[in-house]
Order: C-alpha cells, then structure tokens, then sequence
C-alpha cells in the first residue's frame, strides 16, 4: 500500500494558515475586482439614462443615443378622439391638457421625427380648443418637428380648428370637417319649468349676471352682448386658420359660415391638402421629416389612462342617475366651437 | 469571515456560506443586498427606458430600494412561517441575509441593460427575456437558499418558495372577486 504524502492530505484535512490567508486573499481581491465592475456598469448606465433617455426626457438634435446606435427614426402617433374640453388636470383624464401632454410626451421621444394628429372629433370648448392649438404650435416650434392632421370620421369646427395648427391636413374624400363658427348654446326651458310649478328668482349684483339663464327668455341687449362675444371668438378662429394654413382671410371667409364640407369638398375649397389614409398621413410624416424609406408608426398608449378608462367604464360607485346622465349629454353650456351635428 | 467572502461563497461554495451566515446572522448585509438589488433593476429599467410610472431621478431610486427590501421581508417572513408550521427549524435572519445575497443576481441586469441597449436598442421582447432570465436565476438561487437554511430537499425547497407567489394571486382573485360583486350589487342598484 502507498502511503500518502502529508502536504496531499493537506486540502482534504485542515488546510494550512498560509493557504487559507492566501484563498481570502484571493477571493477579496475578485469581490473587489466584481464590485468595482458594478459600480462603472451603474455610472455607465447612470450617464445613459440621463444623457440619451428613451421617452422620459428631452432629446437633443443628433443625438443617437450611445455608439450613435440609438433608436430608428419613427413617426409618433397621437390620437384625439371625443368632444375636446379642459375637464380634468389629472394625468389620466381625457381633456386637452391630456393631449397637449401626450403630444408633448411624444416630440421628446428619442426617435420621433415626426407626429401624425389622428383627430376625430366635432370640436368642444373654445379654451380647450385654443390649449389645445398653441400647444401644437408651440411643440412644432419648440422640437422643429412636422405635425401632420389625420382627419377621420368628423374633424368639424374645433377639430379642424386644431388641425389648422399642424404642418398638412389628410383626410378621407368622406370625412366630415369645415363647421368653422362658434356656438352658444342657450337653451329656454321656462315652458317646462312653469308646468311643474318651478320659478327662479335669483338675486343678481348686476343686470347680466345670469345672462344665458335658461328659466327666462333671453333680451335683445343679452343677445347683443353674447352675439358679440361669439363675433370675437369667431374672428379668432379666422386667425387662427389664416396663420396655420397661411391662407388670407378673404378667401376664407366665405367657406366659413358654419358649413359642413365632405373631404373631397375642403380639398377643392383649400381647407385640407391631401385626400388619403392613415398610409397616406404616415408617407406625407416621413417625407416632411426626411425619414429614408418607410417610417415605423410609435403608437404610444398611456397606461394610466387605458387603465382609468378600464375603471371609469366599470365604476357604478357614485354614478349619476340615468336622469343626470342623459341631461348632461346635452346641456354643457357655454361657448363653443363644436358642430352640433345630428344626435 | 468577511461579507466579501461570504458573497463570494455564496456563488462559489454556498454550503461553506450558508454555514458562515447561519452563525453570524449578517442582517445588515442582506438588507444592503437587497437595496442592491432594487437599485440594479432600477437602473437597468432607466437604460432600457421602462421605468414608468416612475421617473429617472434619486427619489424613485429610493423608493424602489425600499420596495426591494421591504418585498424581500415580506417574502422570508411568508417563507420562514410556512417553515415554522411544518416544523422545520432554521433562522429567519440567515433566511433573510441569505434570500437577499439572492437578490444580488439582480446586479446582471445592469451591464446586460447596456448590452442590449447597444447591440438592439428598442427591442422590448429581449430586455422582457433578459429580465425574465435573471427573474429565474434568481428564484433559482432562492430556492437553493431556503435549501440550505432549512436542510430540506430541492424539491421541498422550491414548492416552499412559490406558497407566497401562490398565496399572493389566491389574495389578488380574492379581492378581484369581491370587486366584481360590490360593482354587480352597485350596478344592480343603479338600474333600479
């Protein structure tokens, strides 16, 4: 039998005080060499994040990202869908301020060359309306970046009012668009309240305070005062088509006195400039943003607000009766630039 | 032994760490290994741009500090009761310092972010199967920890590790339930 040398049976016994000194030894000098690894991975990727960010931050022009190996030129994709108010300041709520932020969200996007407005809509409040214009223009301005209308099925009165602030117009040859006017919705309801014995009496600091009332009918000087109201903001209108679609005013003039237009018909009337699809709208992006080849379309959902969405559909908590919610469909008063359209 | 080497053990020879943490407890390095971990996917999220809701800046990487540690107390706490009522002994603290060296696999996450950042930048199915990746390992190294605090098999191990998971949808389609039925009974009184 062999026997076995001493220092061999070392390992399998007790191993000796230099040989485990020299095993710590080792092992701190590759934890620190794996530490250190990970502290320049967490710079690196710190200097990442903050200097080519995807979708969080701004972007600056030319910048690619890391290796000049960032994302590929896209065309973002906004949608405007609905009567178009300030109803909410809330990240997940549906209203101008919404939109303005989500095209805003989408112009910082690293890789979106271009913004495609997909907007079907009648129009809403003036406010929300105008929110809504500046911020596009003030986006285009901002990011040098074309914006281009997609109209759908209605893009009428406050709808083609933002539309005007964008680059180009495409709509379909039958989309339902032009209604450029304003409207006051004043409704009289004194028939109705007087059968079931209802009066207001309000008590007023001044003769016009509860100008528009519905209980009484409305005098020739209310009239007057809202009638000039709706004649400014109508003027304002004007402008804003005349500056965002560069064209002079006495030539729009007479196409907008409140008048629908199929899309076949503003094409004629120089009130959209391409007739044509969501292919059509993404082709003119690429083309205006200098995109080579076909652009990929960045549809970017908020997911607060799908999951909102979700929750309001199904939330019966608090609802309002089906008495409430029938009068609020059509007695949201105030100046508009909506078409009314058929109900 | 140092906390250098009883990561390093950790990877390398996880019976010789395991009895090293058993007798010394080391609390303080789990819980700095799971912050390390939180801060790992953080970072590695921003470069990947997906960290909504939150947003790039040190507030947030806190939170998801935070978040990581307090899951992770959650989580030995579930798992060291479930051992308790099957009469199993063992330590809660090693469990926990063991569970967060665990975590540490989360610190792959960042250099393999800027891998494929640079090498296919926006592909979201590939940073999904990278996270998914290192998910697994790191269950994978859960396991082996609850394993080797508890001397249990494998397999005992890793039916161990998913009570919580399981525990954790039961308590989700519980509550989904009684959602559905308060809406159904609000519904219901909003048509009458």
């Amino acid at each position: 039998m062999i026997e076995q040398p001493n220092d061999l049976a070392g390992p399998l016994t007790n191993p000796p005080e230099h040989h485990v000194a020299g095993t710590r030894r080792v092992k701190r000098r590759l934890m620190l060499a794996v530490v250190g690894l990970y502290v320049l991975s967490l710079a690196a990727a710190a200097v990442v994040a903050i200097r080519a960010p995807v979708g969080q931050k701004g972007k600056k022009d030319g910048d690619d990202g890391v290796l000049g190996m960032g994302a590929k030129e896209t065309v973002g994709w906004v949608s405007i869908h609905g009567v178009i108010y300030n109803d909410g300041t809330r990240t997940w709520d549906k209203g101008a301020y919404q939109w303005a932020r989500r095209i805003r969200m989408m112009a910082e996007t690293k890789g979106v060359k271009a913004i495609i407005l997909d907007i079907n809509s009648p129009g809403g409040s003036v406010g929300a309306v105008q929110e809504l214009y500046s911020q596009i223009r003030r986006v285009r301005k901002e990011f040098n970046i074309p914006i281009i209308a997609l109209f759908g099925d209605i893009s009428a009165s406050g709808g083609y009012y933002i539309a005007a602030a964008c680059d180009r117009i495409v709509a379909h040859p039958g989309t339902l668009t032009g209604s450029i006017g304003v409207i006051f919705s004043a409704d009289n309801v004194e028939g109705l309240f007087s059968k079931i014995g209802f009066k207001s009496d309000p008590i007023k600091s001044g003769p016009h305070k509860d100008i528009g009332s519905w209980s009484r009918p409305m005098t020739k000087e209310e009239r007057a005062i809202l009638q000039s109201i709706i004649d400014d903001a109508y003027e304002q209108f004007l402008t804003a088509i005349s500056t965002g679609r560069n064209m002079p005013m006495d030539k729009l003039r007479p196409l907008a006195d409140g008048r629908i237009y199929s899309g076949a018909q503003a094409l004629e009337a120089g009130l959209v400039d391409e007739i044509g699809d969501s292919d059509t709208a993404v082709e003119l992006a690429g083309k205006l943003a200098k995109i080579v080849g076909k652009p990929k379309v960045k549809r970017e959902p908020d997911t607060r607000q799908m999951f909102m969405d979700l929750f309001a559909e199904s939330r019966f908590a608090g609802a309002k009766s089906p008495v409430e919610w029938l009068a609020g469909l059509g007695l949201r008063s105030g100046l508009e630039y909506r078409w009314a359209g058929p109900r | 032994m140092s906390a250098a080497e009883v990561v390093f053990d950790y990877f390398e020879d996880h019976t010789r760490s395991a009895d090293s943490v058993r007798h010394s407890r080391p609390v303080a390095l789990g819980l700095l290994c799971f912050a390390i971990g939180g801060v790992s996917v953080f970072m590695a999220q921003a470069v990947l741009g997906k960290l909504a809701p939150f947003s790039f800046d040190l507030v947030s990487m806190v939170l998801m500090a935070i978040w990581q540690i307090a899951q992770g107390l959650a989580f030995t706490a579930m798992l060291h009761l479930v051992m308790e009522f099957e009469g199993i002994q063992g330590s809660a603290a090693s469990l926990f310092a063991l569970m967060g060296l665990a975590d540490l696999v989360w610190a792959l996450a960042v250099p393999l972010a800027l891998v494929l950042r640079l090498v296919a930048p926006g592909s979201g199915w590939l940073a999904t199967s990278a996270f998914i990746l290192i998910g697994l390992l790191s269950l994978g190294y859960r396991a082996r920890s609850i394993q080797d605090n508890y001397q249990v098999g494998a397999a005992r191990a890793w039916i161990t590790l998913f009570v919580p998971y399981v525990a954790l949808v039961v308590a989700m389609l519980l509550v989904f339930t009684v959602a559905m039925v308060t809406m159904f009974k609000q519904f219901m009184q909003w048509i009458s």
